[in-house]
């Protein structure tokens, strides 16, 4: 088997990183109780006030620096290993990957059609779930060869 | 299958050997990693430490029309201020107790100045909405400011209740107001709407902390709001 290209994994790592850090400046504020700087659209109070901006009783804040971090630290696996427990990777980053994209998908719809209100960091972040999903789509076709 | 005339270099595959990927070299990759990591830390810092991020420079409009906000003040006074306040807002409540007077004095009972007071509940203030209701539906009965005090001056009562809404009425009955009208506007929710639309509009005009004041849209914070209305006063001669 070919030895797949590392840049989708690399790329992973560093997408994750970003996210990682979106997600952990929303989580700051809301521990500190300080106020969001909202670059573009003027909707991030609204949208992290919203009931939306909590999941199960977790701020969706929170979940997202778990699940950057889980993203990140599978890539940096990735780029190491094949494996991890007998599972491969590749396997480990599309899904990974897929849920991040449900989820970006998800926040979009309710800010656009049910909050009615955009938040910059959402956005970049729902950015960033694409590009992580198609790295690790690229990356799990590299690996499994048809 | 691998190769087998370019394997003398590789070791044999197995599970958990390790696939390093060749090419770009990877100490150079994470030295970037870290390098981001780094600069990532450094801007969360000091955006923590950064509470009150100075305004200047930028303008703040809300696209509510101001005259139909609370105000108090001539309607022909020379300069107006608009106060973007949260009534759970600790700083808010500073400047009522500690700087508000003086303004109501000096400026506002003097013609001088029309005081507008603009909505911004803040998502960390569990009961920063129903106050906001509690003083527009006082407003009905021409009482804004005297619950705007009263709110203020009893934060701590009510702040952290798990609800406010009878410790309201008090206040109401406090002031002599209609306490059934008043009880119904609070509990059908008659201004959460007016309430919600202006935090929404605080928030896209810009506002990024309580209390912020505005003079023709330039955002000032509590220490420079009296020698702004002075400059904005003498400029006005």
């Amino acid at each position: 088997m070919a030895q797949p290209s590392h840049y989708p994994r690399m790329a992973i790592a560093l997408l994750a990183l970003i996210g990682l850090f979106d997600a952990a400046y929303l989580a700051l504020e809301r521990i500190t109780g300080g106020t969001i700087v909202c670059p573009v659209g003027g909707g991030c109070e609204t949208v992290q006030s919203s009931a939306y901006a909590t999941l199960f009783g977790v701020p969706v804040a929170y979940i997202g620096v778990a699940g950057y971090a889980a993203i990140l630290l599978s890539a940096l696996l990735a780029l190491n290993l094949d494996r991890i427990a007998g599972i491969p990777l590749s396997a480990v980053l599309l899904a990974l990957g897929s849920i991040a994209l449900l989820a970006g998908i998800y926040f979009s719809y309710l800010q656009l059609a049910v909050i009615g209100a955009i938040c910059f960091w959402c956005a970049v972040a729902a950015l960033l779930d694409l590009a992580i999903w198609i790295a690790a789509y690229l990356n799990w076709r590299a690996a499994h060869p048809r | 299958m691998s190769d087998k005339h370019t394997a003398a270099a590789r070791p044999p595959r197995g599970r958990g050997t390790p696939a390093k990927p060749r090419g770009v070299p990877m100490p150079l990759f994470y030295a970037l990693l870290v390098l981001i990591t780094a600069g990532g830390v450094a801007l969360l810092f000091s955006s923590a430490n950064s509470r009150t991020t100075p305004t200047t420079g930028k303008t703040i409009v809300s696209s509510i029309p101001l005259d139909s906000l609370p105000a108090r003040g001539s309607a022909t006074a020379p300069v107006t201020v608009v106060e973007y306040a949260d009534f759970q807002c600790p700083a808010c409540g500073v400047f009522f107790k500690s700087l508000e007077p003086g303004i109501v004095k000096d400026y506002i009972d003097t013609g001088k100045v029309r005081f507008v007071f603009h909505d911004f509940p803040l998502s960390q203030h569990r009961n920063a909405i129903p106050a906001a209701e509690a003083a527009r539906s006082a407003a009905d009965q021409n009482a804004f400011w005297q619950m705007h005090d009263l709110l203020y001056a009893r934060q701590a009562e009510w702040q952290d209740l798990a609800d406010p809404t009878q410790q309201f009425v008090k206040y109401a009955q406090e002031l002599k107001l209609d306490t059934a009208a008043f009880s119904q506007a609070l509990a059908s929710h008659k201004h959460q709407a007016e309430v919600l639309q202006a935090r929404d509009a605080s928030s896209h005009a810009g506002v990024d902390h309580t209390p912020t004041f505005t003079i023709d849209g330039k955002p000032y914070d509590m220490p420079d709001l009296r020698a702004a209305i002075d400059a904005a006063l003498a400029a006005k001669k």
